[in-house]
């Protein structure tokens, strides 16, 4: 046993679990002896202290913190989906509500159009029962008519109309979802205590 | 130190899931539970880093209320307790870190302090010396370690789960702070002699 080997013990912390022969090391060695002291001083300090500061949290700590959970429900911007609904509700609830945003603008921009344009489906379908056969065979036309209306860029041809309509439609989303955000606000969960 | 048998170790384990379980769920009133029992620990243990009663009061309930806001996404992969001292651990190290600043702006001269030269190896040390002695000696990681081992009586595994370290390092970091306190005392010591 030498020094080093002595103080890496001391350095592992088993003071108890020092074997005999560190333990004459210790003995016939001042410096090491000095370190040995030092480190049982330390670890009945650090005994002692655990012992004795036990600290208790201040009165109404809990009652803090509940308070301020309740405070954190009422802003909370997602109490409304961590209430007991279902997780696909909340899932859902935002790009339908984006969704339906966007359908609200369009239909009061060009409500009248819109009306033309269902009419022309149901005529190219010939009946009501094919709605849907009526509205994809007239897709393509639907998709140009509707770029060149959304956004007439005079002198452009129809893409040029759709590429600028896309490249609105993330500033449109974000709109939509800062006015879901609006609204969640006024439908969220009552707090429980 | 008289520990609780096993089987009422495992009983309290699972009405603390079932509690956190009903927490994720938005019940306040099983975070209530939560709050009442881990209270005291996670107050001792900001008030040991930042060493402001006041600001550790303000700490851990900031802990708790970011442990309700996390809640739903709690996996449980580590025991309640072990992911609530780590939120602890985080604000009350970067809440030390403004205290210790706003010290030495404020008295330059005081954040010194009494210097412990005149602790001996053979004395024992106070609390106040022993955290001043942390203080000056050990890195904010190794003062860290210690706390959560020797105060809050963490296991190396435990205190590896809080910090987010494996236990090589953790029990690297408690060797060399066993180290420079050991010198520390010892040089005090030997200037005192």
């Amino acid at each position: 046993m030498n020094c080093e080997t002595f103080e890496q013990q001391l350095d592992a912390g088993a003071l108890d679990a020092l074997a005999p022969h560190a333990l004459a090391h210790a003995t016939s060695c001042a410096r090491c002896a000095r370190a040995l002291a030092a480190a049982r001083a330390l670890e009945f300090a650090f005994e002692r202290h655990r012992a004795t500061q036990r600290v208790a949290a201040p009165h109404a700590f809990v009652d803090g913190v509940m308070a301020r959970v309740r405070l954190r429900q009422r802003s909370a911007s997602n109490a409304f989906v961590r209430d007991s609904t279902p997780w696909w509700v909340g899932l859902a609830a935002q790009p339908t509500a984006v969704g339906a945003f966007a359908l609200a603008a369009l239909l009061a921009w060009r409500g009248p159009w819109l009306w033309t344009l269902t009419q022309q489906a149901f005529a190219s379908g010939g009946a009501a029962s094919s709605f849907a056969t009526g509205m994809l065979a007239s897709a393509p036309e639907w998709a140009s008519a509707l770029s060149r209306s959304v956004l007439p860029v005079s002198g452009a041809d129809w893409t040029t109309s759709l590429a600028i309509a896309l490249c609105l439609s993330p500033l449109a989303l974000v709109v939509g979802y800062a006015l879901y955000r609006a609204a969640e606000r006024m439908f969220e969960a009552p707090i429980r205590a | 130190m008289a520990h609780p048998p096993p089987s009422a170790d495992a009983e309290r384990l699972a009405e603390e899931r079932r509690l956190v379980a009903s927490a994720q769920a938005g019940d306040a009133s099983a975070f209530r539970v939560l709050v009442e029992r881990h209270q005291s620990r996670a107050y001792a243990l900001a008030l040991r880093i930042t060493r402001s009663p006041a600001d550790a009061e303000e700490v851990a309930q900031d802990a708790f209320v970011k442990v309700w806001d996390a809640l739903p996404g709690f996996r449980g992969d580590s025991s309640f307790s072990t992911w609530l001292h780590q939120i602890v651990a985080r604000r009350s190290i970067d809440r030390a870190e403004v205290l210790q600043r706003r010290r030495r702006r404020e008295a330059p001269q005081e954040a010194m302090g009494e210097p412990v030269a005149h602790v001996a190896a053979g004395d024992s040390l106070e609390a106040e010396q022993l955290q001043r002695l942390m203080a000056e000696r050990l890195s904010k990681a190794q003062n860290l370690i210690v706390t959560l081992f020797y105060f809050e009586g963490h296991s190396v595994e435990q205190v590896g789960a809080v910090l987010g370290m494996n236990e090589n390092t953790v029990k690297t970091h408690l060797a060399r702070a066993r180290a420079a306190l050991r010198e520390a005392l010892q040089g005090s010591g030997e200037a005192s002699a």
